[in-house]
């Protein structure tokens, strides 16, 4: 691959361009420490590096299918620089206009939406975002736009206030007359040599384009990291203080973003965001859409992927259990071709799966749902969103004349690896879906792990709270 | 009433307020990094710092050694060493100081650095403490009648515990400090702190220089919540110990991770109970035994504690009621300060008692609190001894029951809970008494130092520090109503402590009373000043018909005699009047509390008692 170390974007209205391995910009400098270094960008600020407060909240737009742009909030302290490449990267200082505020600015002067500030240009960000998005934004819309911000002063109430009634006046803004020229700028860094690639004796990165550039790419680096939104990666960049030494970024694949509604089955580009693959589940797949409502942030939604959060085969991982009650199939991608593994079987161990190191995970296809079943999934975690998973499950049965003929009771959290309850599983088969038989198979769920202590919870906690969730389920799904 | 925004607001949104990490430095400016134990309790062996020292771009690399002043940060007891020297006392506790060029240089040379370690055992949670006996200093105690007689011949009695846990500050901005040498041995400290003053006296103790040699200034802090009121000295300190040991400037902003390891949170406690009540739930005795955990050091514990024995009554009258307050240093990091300031804590271990009592009756918690509020006009002694005085808290519960439709909610919610068996709801009707003002009663003071300008414009500086809370909006409209200007007029400044000395911690809910009166005062000398100026002026108008200086007024930025409306003059124009005429447009204020303070009267064997309190 031609070595193109210039990552090209749009700032400030202008063309960027910034090369890595100069300047102090490595193919991990996280965008937030890009802004923070320079003496005009200090409005985004650091609050936690980990993608848990949103203090750090810039607008990235890209050109949406519909020749329009679209604006998405996302965690500056999370993303590499090489990820802006073709895109507009947008800070709170680009908001004002002529010295006089944008609507969310004022909105948030307005109703008293501010205190100490600290957290405020991430709000902001986060406002904006959804103000662009031009819809009658609901409450529940609000609050999930705002989930991915801390506020410690505790003033939500007004910031909600100012949400509503700048969405309330629609989406035109200075941005507005200058998107035409926006999309001709982009085009044009489009139309250059796109995909990036850097080489140093501290670190590669790569970031193709295409499928096949990427395959190729990978069996000539076998040992590659791969990413796609690196929610997760980055961790071990901005917490660890890791040196990554070769990476292999698939963010910019397109052809990994698609979506195939099939007569009998949906496949989701493994590239797609969870927001994405949130915004298209809601009604096909409800227990996978409830399970991802719950899943981070907007902000880190809309980064992180389902092919992400599969290759990283967390014992946790929230959408694993719930693909696994639905019975979901992964297909991994090599040079050689193609092949579909089921999704009960992909994770193998402690974050291992059986994906070879020269295959990438493309596509996630899940058939659609069997009216004699019942799907749902669930998530104990402290904090209801953005948290790590206490224990995590999908429950599907599937009944022939009222009684199970098939059960798949799938956890996270409980062991080394997402894992299925056999014994309450074989249980259930044959059985009617009663109260009775529900607590029993709880019992069962009880005795099948010996799931681990740690900061999250102890292991009886887990234990009571895989079992409860058997009860819970037969609650909710049970014919009254 | 008019919407007046945040005196940031606009700055806040537009990302242009300014936080310490986002000062902009000459390219001078080297970062500071704090390598701190990863040990719960150890005693140091050895360090050393030789190769770290040899990475280049590295300035300093120092240790307790190389302290020039004390080798002590603790605010009130001096039992807290800057950097550990020869045991570390929790997880957090600083041993190394190192200054780079950039951030990961500084890491880079913390990874160099080679400390050997003897584990010991640690002391981690309170009731070991207990056990072991690790008292921060004498048990307090305060009472009243005969708890353990009443609890004899109580119809009922209740006995237990409640653990409270304890909870991070969260401050979205993290500690930070920027330290700017000056000539010889000045030293500027930019620090997100809530106490400027103390800060001041901490680094000029580490660094062994007198007051007068340091400056410390803070513009806002992005959110503090006690955090700040006393640890933000730790990372002025040793950012202090690191601009001096460089001659650059220097700066340290914790990184979150380290923040949270590093800093005290709110104080855990674990309170025993024991209640003797009659069949109304009227409660006639009750014994409390508050136990702290200070963490490794005093810091504002003792503080904390006594103000959480102060609170242990929350809004009942109790007539016979022992507290005991006991702190315990534990190997964590120093507790602190934290919203409430041991109040949630006094408070909750009474809510704990009556909701016991009400699930014993079987009857609604709502009616045990208001069979036990305080009186009117009898009952309304606390076991402190000070008198509950317009006692609002009747009147307040009926406007709240009835508004709130209390009952008939409570009614909804039993039937829900009756219904279902899964989801359970709750109501709770919880009154709250907290104590206003620093319960150290010197504290209860504020300096105030305002200028006008020629132009008619004017700077307020006072002792309070901005975090979020507003202080600074207040105090602008303060000064703007007191002289009678319009707001525009008034800009507040960075608190800076060259303006104003010796001032208390922005803490105890007074920051706006304290220092807001500070204001006043300064404002009402300039505008006796202005006023006798200009009464000389109007009075030259016409001399056989001299103005008084009592009709003369300033409103709307107009200086009026009320007696003569003709003679009038802008408030901008009298100023540049006042300075042709050599009158003083500046001065300082001063406020101390009247009316305030407390006597803890030594007494007994075992216990300091603070009995009965007198609130002068």
């Amino acid at each position: 691959m031609k070595e193109n170390s210039e990552i090209v974007f749009i700032q400030d209205g202008e063309i960027k361009r910034v090369s890595i391995g100069t300047n102090g910009i490595h193919p991990t400098t996280t965008v937030l420490n890009y802004l923070r270094n320079s003496s005009d960008h200090k409005g985004t600020k650091e609050g936690c590096a980990e993608g848990d407060c949103g203090a750090c909240t810039v607008v990235i737009a890209e050109i949406a299918e519909t020749n329009k742009l679209k604006y998405t909030a996302i965690d500056s302290c999370l993303v590499f620089m090489p990820m802006l490449h073709g895109k507009q990267l947008l800070t709170v200082e680009n908001l004002k206009a002529d010295e006089k505020l944008h609507p969310v600015q004022q909105e948030m002067v307005d109703k008293n939406g501010s205190q100490c500030g600290y957290c405020t240009p991430g709000f902001v960000m986060s406002l904006f975002a959804l103000f662009k998005e031009n819809k009658q934004a609901s409450q529940d819309d609000i609050r999930d736009a705002l989930t991915g911000n801390l506020c410690r002063c505790t003033g939500y109430r007004p910031i909600i206030e100012a949400a509503s009634s700048a969405c309330a006046q629609g989406n035109t803004d200075h941005f507005s007359k200058m998107e035409y020229e926006v999309i001709q700028k982009l085009k044009l860094i489009h139309s250059e040599n796109n995909a990036l690639s850097h080489t140093s004796s501290e670190q590669s990165y790569f970031q193709p384009t295409s499928i096949q550039e990427a395959l190729k790419l990978l069996s000539e680096h076998p040992d590659a990291l791969l990413i796609q939104g690196a929610t997760d990666v980055a961790l071990r960049v901005t917490k660890k203080h890791e040196v990554l030494p070769k990476i292999l970024d698939l963010s910019a694949v397109s052809g990994l973003k698609t979506l195939q509604d099939k007569s009998n089955e949906m496949v989701f580009g493994s590239g797609m965001s969870l927001e994405a693959v949130k915004e298209n589940t809601e009604h096909t797949f409800p227990a996978l859409y409830k399970m991802l409502a719950v899943f981070g942030s907007r902000q880190i939604r809309s980064l992180a992927t389902l092919g992400g959060n599969l290759g990283s085969a967390s014992p946790i991982g929230d959408t694993l259990p719930v693909l696994m009650a639905l019975n979901a199939r992964i297909e991994l991608q090599s040079l050689s071709g193609k092949r579909e593994i089921r999704m009960n079987e992909f994770v193998i161990g402690y974050r291992k799966t059986q994906k070879q190191g020269n295959e990438i995970i493309s596509a996630v296809i899940i058939p659609k749902m069997n009216k004699d079943s019942i799907i749902s999934s669930y998530k104990v975690s402290k904090r209801k969103d953005l948290d790590i998973s206490t224990v995590s499950s999908g429950f599907s049965l599937k009944f022939k004349n009222d009684e199970i003929s098939e059960a798949i009771l799938a956890y996270g959290g409980m062991a080394e690896k997402t894992k299925r309850a056999t014994s309450a599983e074989s249980f259930l088969i044959g059985k009617k879906w009663t109260r009775e038989n529900a607590e029993k198979a709880g019992e069962f769920v009880y005795s099948e792990y010996t799931p681990l202590s740690d900061a999250r919870s102890g292991a009886e906690f887990r234990r009571l709270a895989a079992r409860n969730l058997v009860l819970k389920f037969w609650d909710e799904t049970h014919q009254h | 009433m008019t919407n007046i925004p945040h005196d940031s607001a606009s700055k806040h949104v537009s990302g242009e307020s300014v936080y310490i990490d986002d000062m902009l430095v000459n390219e001078q400016l080297l970062h500071g990094h704090i390598l701190y134990s990863p040990h719960a309790h150890a005693r140091i062996k050895s360090i050393d710092t030789s190769a770290a020292k040899k990475l280049p771009g590295v300035y300093a690399v120092i240790t307790a050694k190389d302290i020039p002043g004390h080798n002590q940060m603790g605010p009130v007891i001096h039992d807290e060493p800057c950097l550990a020297e020869k045991e570390v006392l929790c997880v957090g506790h600083a041993i190394v100081l190192i200054a780079a060029e950039n951030e990961e240089l500084a890491r880079a040379a913390a990874r160099l650095v080679v400390i050997e370690y003897e584990i010991l055992e640690p002391v981690l949670d309170i009731r070991t403490a207990i056990e072991k006996g690790t008292l921060l200093a004498p048990p307090r105690a305060m009472q009243r009648g005969d708890a353990d007689a009443a609890l004899a011949t109580s119809p009922h009695t209740i006995k237990g515990e409640l653990e409270t846990g304890a909870q991070e500050h969260w401050y979205l901005e993290t500690q930070s400090c920027l330290a700017v040498p000056g000539e010889g041995r000045e030293m500027n400290i930019y620090s997100s702190t809530q106490h400027p003053s103390e800060t001041q006296a901490i680094v000029a103790e580490v660094l062994g220089i007198p007051k007068n040699e340091v400056v410390v200034e803070i513009r806002r802090m992005g959110g503090a919540f006690g955090g700040k009121e006393t640890q933000a000295n730790h990372t002025a300190a040793w950012t202090a110990l690191l601009a001096n040991a460089t001659g650059r400037p220097v700066r340290i902003r914790l990184f979150r991770d380290d923040d949270q390891k590093i800093t005290g949170k709110r104080h855990r406690y674990l309170i025993k109970y024991e209640a003797g009540f009659d069949a109304s739930g009227k409660i006639v005795a009750l014994k409390f035994e508050q136990n702290a955990d200070a963490g490794c050091a005093t810091d504002l514990s003792m503080a904390i504690l006594e103000r959480a024995m102060l609170h242990a009554d929350n809004s009942y009258f109790i007539p016979n009621m022992q507290v005991i307050g006991k702190a315990y240093r534990t190997n964590l990091p120093s507790n602190t300060a934290f919203r409430g300031f041991g109040g949630p804590q006094g408070m909750a271990g009474m809510e704990a008692v009556i909701d016991r009592i009400a699930r014993f009756l079987k009857i609604d918690a709502a009616l045990v609190r208001k069979t036990n509020f305080y009186g009117i006009d009898k009952d309304n002694i606390t076991h402190y001894g000070q008198e509950v005085e317009l006692n609002r808290l009747h009147v307040l519960y009926d406007q709240l029951s009835a508004s709130s439709e209390y009952s008939k909610r409570r009614t909804e919610v039993n039937t829900f809970n009756a219904k279902n068996e899964f989801y359970k709801k709750g109501l709770a009707f919880t009154p709250v008494k907290f104590g206003i003002s620093f319960t150290t009663t010197f504290l209860n003071q504020a300096g105030a130092l305002v200028n006008i300008y020629k132009d008619g414009t004017i700077l307020v500086n006072h002792g309070g520090t901005e975090m979020g809370q507003g202080l600074n909006t207040k105090i602008a409209q303060i000064a703007a109503a007191e002289l009678g200007v319009s707001l525009d007029r008034i800009k507040v400044n960075a608190t800076n402590t060259s303006k104003v000395p010796n001032t208390s911690a922005t803490a105890a809910s007074a920051g706006t009373d304290l220092n807001g009166m500070a204001v006043k005062n300064a404002i009402d000398k300039l505008r006796e000043r202005i006023v006798k100026l200009m009464c000389d002026e109007f009075s030259k108008i016409d001399p056989d018909f001299p103005s008084r200086e009592i009709d003369i007024v300033i409103e709307n930025d107009i200086i009026t005699d009320l007696s003569f409306p003709d003679r009038n003059m802008h408030f901008a124009e009298a100023m540049l009047l006042a300075n042709l005429k050599q009158v003083s447009l500046s001065a300082t204020g001063f406020y101390a509390t009247p009316n305030i303070g407390w006597d803890k009267q030594k007494a007994g064997e075992n216990h300091l008692i603070i009995t009965p309190l007198e609130w002068l």
